[in-house]
């Protein structure tokens, strides 16, 4: 599974745009809900655990 | 001097019974075989158990009269199994709530609810509430009609010695101390267990930051007896509100504190009346009058010590572990230890079985309890998450749950079951195990049966081991026959072994035509033990499979039987 570049840059827009709307304090928790249904759709958790992981690397 | 309590203890719906505190006539008490320390639910069960496989015992309690307040509220099908061997069940389900839904709320939503099944082959429903002081109370009754267990109000264990032959105890009481011995001591003096501080025993596992206070109230609420969860309400936010209903018009709060309250200040009366009235509010009760039963403060924990057996000290219940109340694990535990431990110590005491049996108890019940730490953690990390985490992640899922279905299961709650004992060193090796349908291996136990008049199957399992067979359409007599040849000629730690034909109601009559024959609708034999015909169950004294075959074979009992751990002077005869 791929993205289109054009496409990524809408997911991107939309997700930075939602950020900013929303106070810094719930942010984390739009992510986290954001990643469960996410897990929803994907439905694969060894999947869903390598892109957590992957997403955990700051490098 | 060890000074009880001389006020019955206060109760809106219990009358509290002072009893006299127990003084040996001479400065030493006589010895009995065993001697039980505490007199809680699971002192006071391990007694009837042990009493029914015809085991003298003494209980130690400190005081003189039964628990303060209603502590454990809620016993399993599998708890009120063990009572009805001990002989209590039939007075408890008089006074006892069933229920089988629970339900879980968020933001006045109804995001979850469970239900339990319910199999009229059981003889009793999946959850009962009943406050502890009335159990005890049933089980101290059941034991006044029991000649071979003394209570012995008002002692307190205050030292003990073991050496390879028993221990010595010194024990205090209003009149000074005495000293007895008893060849086995069993430890169930709970969680705060005497017996293991003294013999330096550490617990293992994990203790959660999580406080809870647990209040019981007097109010008459129109609701059904089902359990209630409230997921981070107004009043308490990000923490979890249980309530139960009891007997006598008792309801049960049970909330977590705020990390910045004391337990000190959370049991303060008028604390204690805002969260009751705050969550009554919350429920739409803004005119019912209430009345303050009892209120305490616990800790989450999820702890067990690695082995129940010392020497000649024995641990069941609270003493041997502390688990989460979330899933009702306490006494619902500790009932499943001492059913396991009262056969196998009673085989030891008579002299039947060797001592390694012992270890088995320890084997089988500390096996259950590491998988219940593990089940416990994965209600407490929801219902009271134990890092910053597990909070997001909680949190994010309540919200979800307002609108998204596939989140709601994570509201269920496990809870307290039978464990299997698959690894059981008493489990067959030689057997058909691995071949057969896994939902009855050898360590679960044997699901119990409605036979024809209403009774039940255990109610004829008589705490010796049992086999049962299942007849098959086509079951030639001569096998019938040399089965039970084979059943006579044998033994279990010195017992008879009992023997239940389930026959198909639909098969040829079989030539033994007496009670232990059973006819079953076919459907039943192949939906509850997934039988074809033919099979053979070797159940053990606490309802656990330990043996199965496809088909008999002659030898098969013979040679498991042949195995157990039996005394080394009774297998030389």
């Amino acid at each position: 599974m791929s993205i289109e570049t054009q496409a990524l840059e809408t997911v991107y827009d939309h997700l930075a745009e939602t950020l900013d709307s929303i106070p810094l304090a719930q942010q984390s928790l739009m992510l986290t809900r954001l990643a469960l249904l996410m897990s929803e759709q994907i439905g694969q958790p060894e999947v869903i655990c390598r892109l957590i992981d992957e997403a955990a690397r700051n490098s | 001097m060890h000074l009880p309590l001389r006020e019955p203890r206060a109760s809106l719906y219990h009358p509290y019974t002072l009893y006299d505190p127990f003084f040996p006539a001479a400065d030493r008490a006589s010895a009995t075989p065993v001697t039980i320390v505490g007199g809680g639910p699971i002192g006071l069960v391990t007694a009837l158990i042990l009493a029914r496989h015809g085991i003298r015992s003494s209980v130690l309690i400190p005081e003189c009269q039964v628990t303060e307040g209603s502590r454990a509220i809620v016993f399993t099908k599998r708890s009120m199994e063990i009572l009805q061997f001990a002989g209590v069940a039939g007075r408890v389900m008089q006074k006892a709530l069933p229920w089988t839904s629970g339900n879980s709320y968020y933001q006045g939503q109804r995001v979850f609810r469970m239900e339990t099944a319910v199999d009229t082959n059981d003889s009793f429903p999946p959850l009962n509430n009943l406050q502890q002081n009335w159990l005890e109370t049933y089980l101290v009754q059941a034991i006044q009609a029991q000649p071979l267990i003394e209570l012995r109000w008002g002692n307190r264990l205050l030292s003990f010695t073991q050496d390879t032959s028993g221990v010595e105890m010194v024990i205090d009481t209003p009149k000074g101390e005495y000293s007895s011995r008893c060849d086995w001591l069993v430890a169930a003096d709970g969680a705060r267990s005497t017996v293991r501080q003294q013999l330096g025993l550490a617990l293992e596992g994990n203790s959660y930051e999580g406080r809870f206070v647990i209040v019981d109230i007097r109010i008459d609420l129109d609701l059904p007896t089902e359990r209630l969860a409230f997921f981070s309400p107004e009043w308490n936010p990000g923490n979890t509100i249980l309530m139960h209903k009891e007997p006598d018009n008792i309801w049960r709060f049970d909330y977590q504190l705020a990390a910045d309250v004391s337990s000190e200040e959370a049991l303060r009366p008028e604390r204690l009346a805002q969260a009751v009235n705050a969550q009554l509010k919350m429920m739409g009760y803004t005119d019912k009058t209430w009345e303050m039963d009892w209120a305490s403060v616990y800790s989450a924990r999820a702890l067990t010590l690695p082995d129940y057996v010392h020497q000649r000290v024995l641990f069941a219940g609270d003493a041997a572990h502390l688990l989460p109340i979330f899933g009702v694990r306490g006494a619902n535990t500790g009932f499943q230890d001492a059913m396991d431990l009262g056969w196998k110590l009673a085989a030891v005491v008579n002299g039947q079985a060797d001592a390694a049996l012992l270890e088995t108890y320890s084997h089988d019940r500390v096996g259950a309890a590491r998988e219940i730490i593990d089940e416990a953690g994965k209600s407490t990390r929801f219902m009271a998450p134990p890092t910053d985490g597990y909070r997001l992640l909680r949190d994010a899922t309540l919200t979800l749950s307002l609108r998204h279905e596939f989140v709601r299961p994570l509201f269920h709650w496990r809870t307290s079951r039978a464990h299997a004992y698959r690894a059981s060193p008493l489990n067959s090796t030689q057997d058909d195990n691995s071949v057969m349908p896994v939902a009855l291996e050898n360590g679960v136990v044997f699901p119990n049966l409605r036979l024809k008049g209403g009774a039940y199957l255990y109610d004829q399992f008589d705490g010796r081991f049992q086999v049962v067979y299942m007849s098959a359409q086509d079951t030639p007599q001569a096998q019938v026959d040399a089965l039970l040849q084979e059943l006579a000629s044998l033994t279990a730690f010195g017992q008879p072994v009992g023997l239940h034909i389930l026959r198909a109601a639909s098969a040829t009559p079989i030539g033994e035509d007496d009670a232990r024959v059973h006819e079953v609708a076919p459907e039943l034999l192949s939906q509850r033990y997934a039988a074809d015909g033919g099979e053979i169950y070797v159940i053990r004294p606490d309802h656990h499979v330990s043996a199965r075959w496809r088909q008999f074979t002659p030898g098969c009992l013979a040679h498991y039987f042949g195995h157990l751990p039996v005394h080394a002077a009774q297998k030389e005869s």
